[in-house]
């Protein structure tokens, strides 16, 4: 935190950047709407009436560009519970202000990758089937499928961070809804559930948000690692790998904490946040990308060996199609230097600390971290077992325009977010800069 | 008749002497309003030491495991779905149900508890000022009319800014 900051200056900053909206504002809404209908909308809306067959997805590739969106979104959502969670129960105070955004990261990241679920399910109509639910044909669930093993863990993780969030928010709504009119104050108030600041109150939350802590850390752990075993429980070649559980999780994490660089770079800009979110964050932030870059690349070369070690020959011209074919190669040559090399320079502290070259590693990680995954499907069910069954994949439009509008469709929902509830934690800040007391704080 | 007053203070150290001063005196039912957490033993002065939060975590929890365990045991061995000679009903995809469930019951059961032992939401208006939210410390106390005179010169005496009468 920077400067001599009061509380009441808190409350005005906060409540200043959700109501003071410029037109460059609804400029910006405009044209990522209308993005997000073209790019993501509309082109769902043409596959459900046309039908999968303007993917790519075919004999043997079924799992395509949309599972690899599935993945990246659900990775992306990690880092904003393990900043919540695990660096409240280590007391790291450099969390508090950039936690809220990290949790609305993890919560609309998770909207999106339920969406690609349902994109790919092609009759999306169907959704609810792949929930337990009694039905005249008595059939429920397999149990035994990591399918299922998904719906119970995203479908806990997406009501765990939605409580979290909420949670989080009612005593910012609360000091907030007194300054607000018309609808924001109907939706405060009804928000805010009568929180007044007790002792009581803010003693029973403070044992509550451990506890969310702690249950929702290994939650966290345990999503990725289902996520990982919807592949890795098959025996498909490349994707057979007791490797995945942890793989995921550090990729998740990794591509996580680049979103939230990203994220609070465009809030610190949009919001004039700068003496919430300063060079210190950053620092630390690069701190930690650094060190999960260097636990990434170390799970990629040992996903490698083990591919290399294994004494299957079906293994073997997997990797052989990923390493060694022109265009996967390249991809690989990309996600190295990515996600391995240039995620090095953030070793030295003038990098860590200017908020342009982050900005730019993160980019590179996020863009890596999803090749990473299109490497992972796009290569492993193309060279499925013998020869007669292979057949290269090559995403369609629709796939390219769908992932694309994703990307709009998370900017969309957070532009209206940070309209609507505080994206910087004002009670956590004010904890930050402590009580006033008469010789000052 | 009793009559609530609120005491409204600029510093957090002169609400803390203020209370004790308080609590002194013999007033028991002394809440305090802040805008951010005050510490742990501020809470546990006015009574909430016993922690009972933690045992809506523990019995959800354990409700949890009990419901997503039986939900995968009765609809397997129920519906049995033969998979070329495999057994119906294994334990690792069971395990991992009710550990989800565990977690989903936990919490649910955690923010339950806490808007129930919090009396949250409240149904009628309850004793507060706007600047509370804000940058501002409070003092909530429920006393008899004989007595309002003397907590009043109490609090400010003790450092309120203002202090404010709310009839019941």
């Amino acid at each position: 935190m920077s400067g001599n900051i009061t509380y009441k200056e808190i409350n005005d900053d906060v409540i200043n950047a959700m109501t003071r909206t410029g037109p460059l504002y609804y400029v910006v809404l405009a044209i990522v709407s209308l993005l997000t209908v073209l790019l993501f909308f509309l082109p769902w809306v043409y596959q459900i009436k046309t039908g999968q067959g303007v993917t790519g997805l075919n004999n043997p590739s079924y799992w395509g560009v949309y599972l690899v969106n599935f993945v990246f979104w659900v990775g992306v959502a990690h880092a904003g519970t393990l900043i919540s969670a695990m660096l409240y129960i280590t007391h790291t105070p450099w969390r508090r202000s950039v936690h809220r955004s990290a949790e609305t990261m993890t919560f609309f990241a998770l909207i999106i990758s339920v969406f690609f679920i349902m994109i790919h399910m092609g009759r999306v109509w169907n959704f609810y089937w792949v929930l337990p639910y009694p039905n005249q044909r008595t059939i429920w669930t397999n149990f035994i499928s990591p399918l299922i093993f998904d719906v119970f863990a995203i479908g806990t993780y997406f009501l765990s961070s939605l409580i979290f969030l909420y949670f989080g928010l009612i005593p910012d709504i609360a000091a907030i809804r007194h300054r607000a009119i018309g609808w924001r104050r109907k939706l405060y108030e009804a928000l805010s559930l009568g929180w007044r600041g007790t002792d009581r109150e803010w003693y029973i939350r403070d044992k509550a948000y451990m506890l969310f802590s702690v249950l929702i850390m290994p939650l966290v752990v345990s999503v990725h690692s289902v996520v990982s075993w919807d592949f890795a429980l098959g025996i498909v070649p490349g994707l057979h790998k007791t490797i995945f559980a942890p793989y995921f999780v550090t990729g998740a994490l990794y591509s996580g904490f680049a979103g939230v660089v990203l994220l609070i770079s465009i809030l610190r800009r949009v919001q004039n946040s700068a003496k919430y979110i300063t060079e210190r964050h950053y620092d630390k932030i690069g701190i930690m990308l650094l060190a999960l870059s260097l636990l990434w690349s170390y799970l990629t070369i040992l996903e490698i060996v083990m591919g290399l070690t294994s004494h299957s020959s079906f293994e073997l011209e997997h990797l052989r199609y990923k390493l060694l074919n022109p265009g996967f190669a390249g991809m690989t040559a990309i996600m190295m230097f990515s996600n391995t090399i240039l995620p090095l320079s953030l070793a030295i502290r003038k990098i860590r600390v200017s908020i342009t070259c982050q900005c730019i590693i993160s980019i590179f990680i996020l863009s890596g971290m999803w090749l990473e995954r299109f490497l992972i499907f796009g290569t492993a069910l193309p060279r499925k077992f013998l020869p007669y069954a292979w057949h290269d994949y090559h995403p369609g439009w629709v796939e390219i325009a769908i992932t694309a509008g994703s990307f709009f469709l998370f900017i969309l929902m957070f532009m209206i977010f940070m309209k609507i509830f505080p994206v910087i934690s004002i009670t956590e800040v004010k904890e930050e800069i402590g009580m006033p007391t008469e010789r000052g704080t | 008749m009793n009559q609530t007053v609120i005491g409204i203070f600029a510093y957090a150290d002169k609400l803390l002497s203020a209370a004790k001063e308080l609590r002194e005196y013999g007033i028991e039912e002394v809440s305090l309003l802040s805008p951010v957490p005050l510490t742990e033993d501020t809470g546990q002065m006015n009574g909430n030491s016993r922690d009972f939060l933690r045992y809506f975590t523990f019995f959800g929890g354990i409700s949890g495991v009990i419901a997503g365990t039986l939900f995968a045991v009765w609809t397997s061995v129920s519906y049995p779905l033969p998979r070329g000679g495999r057994p119906i009903l294994t334990g690792p995809p069971t395990l991992l149900i009710s550990f989800e469930t565990l977690i989903l019951a936990g919490i649910l059961a955690t923010f339950g508890g806490f808007l129930i032992l919090t009396r949250l939401p409240a149904l009628k208006k309850r004793p507060y000022h706007d600047r509370i939210g804000e940058d501002k410390f409070g003092i909530v106390v429920k006393v008899k009319e004989d007595k309002l005179t003397h907590i009043e010169s109490i609090l400010v005496s003790g450092g309120a800014e203002e202090v404010i009468r709310i009839e019941d």
